[in-house]
């Protein structure tokens, strides 16, 4: 998403809460959130304004929540899922947390948590500092420079 | 131009009868306007007044103000005509505008429409078509609530409304069916089928 984009964030839902006091709008039921091609689904959604009343932050929740992004110019196709899908405006980037897995050009992540650059469209995952079994898997497909992506 | 005298009628020659002949004739036309009136001229202004409906009272360019129990100022209901019946517990108002207090010293909410129907026993006021509510926040600024009929509940304090209703801030338009508002929170909920556009610029 482009929370500077002249295109409108639409969002879709079965019900609704708007509270001023907390500057958040509230989306729960089947939640649908899109810009231009971007998807975003989610069980729950809320909507974060900043000073300016604009959008600046967005949380979802799902079992799990999903991201989809087409292909465009600027880069390849990305579909990634997690049970938290963090949106963080000022910085241009979706974290997934929990179970998280993204799939770009073929190239899968999972992990506990992975940072996903929408502007530089990279990829960082890392597992959880409080399960040692918890470990992250990349599959790269053969035949590419995968320098962009990296993970720790 | 004058007659010469041996033109007029002897009875005409001299004034005095033909003066009381002629207060005889005003006075038989007088009585046959009279007669001829069947009804008795009644002044209608009072039942005109009252209207159609015939309402056990009514009042013109009405205020109706609600305080609480410390004496502040809770509502404020102005309308163009408030018309009262007893039996039914109703009072029908057209043309109401509302002015709900919120209780922190937050914005108030101004509520109006074409019609409205006041339940003064539990302190209800239902408006009809057109229903614009306006209530603003410092953080999304005016938002104005539009729907075709909500319900303004002072004990709750809150406004409802089960029809489809636009809300409209300088930022977003959303969609709904259904919503509630609670006036003193400054928050809303909205039911059903909610479709929300951001503009970001």
């Amino acid at each position: 998403f482009n929370l500077d984009s002249d295109k409108p964030i639409r969002v879709e839902s079965d019900n609704a809460r708007l509270d001023d006091q907390e500057g958040t709008a509230t989306y729960t039921g089947s939640v649908r959130v899109t810009q231009g091609e971007a998807l975003l689904t989610a069980d729950r959604v809320v909507l974060f304004r900043g000073e300016a009343q604009s959008l600046n932050r967005m949380e979802a929740t799902g079992e799990p929540a999903t991201y989809e992004q087409p292909e465009t110019e600027q880069g390849p196709a990305v579909y990634a899922e997690g049970r938290t899908i963090i949106y963080q405006a000022d910085e241009e980037r979706i974290t997934f947390e929990r179970e998280a897995f993204i799939r770009q050009q073929g190239d899968t992540f999972r992990g506990n948590r992975i940072v996903y650059d929408v502007a530089e469209r990279v990829v960082t995952a890392s597992s959880s500092e409080d399960d040692a079994d918890d470990r992250v898997e990349m599959t790269i497909q053969p035949g590419r420079d995968s320098g962009n992506d990296n993970s720790n | 131009m004058k007659l010469p005298e041996w033109m007029l009628p002897a009875w005409l020659r001299d004034r005095s009868i033909a003066l009381w002949g002629i207060v005889g004739v005003v006075l038989l036309g007088l009585a046959l306007l009279v007669l001829q009136e069947d009804d008795p001229i009644r002044d209608t202004t009072a039942t005109d007044l009252r209207g159609p409906q015939k309402p056990d009272g009514f009042v013109v360019n009405a205020t109706f103000r609600a305080f609480d129990s410390e004496g502040r100022l809770k509502s404020r209901i102005r309308t163009r005509r408030a018309e009262q019946f007893q039996d039914e517990n109703r009072v029908t108002m057209e043309r109401p505008r509302a002015m709900l207090m919120a209780r922190d010293g937050g914005a108030p909410w101004f509520v109006r429409s074409r019609t409205g129907l006041y339940r003064p026993d539990v302190a209800k006021l239902m408006l009809e078509k057109d229903v614009r509510a306006r209530h603003s926040s410092t953080e999304r600024g005016d938002v104005l609530i539009l729907s075709e009929r909500m319900t303004l509940d002072n004990n709750e304090r809150i406004v409802q409304t089960d029809a489809p209703v636009t809300l409209i801030d300088r930022s977003s338009v959303t969609n709904a069916v259904g919503m509630t508002g609670w006036i003193d929170e400054r928050a809303v909920r909205l039911e059903n089928d909610v479709r929300s556009r951001y503009f970001n610029r």
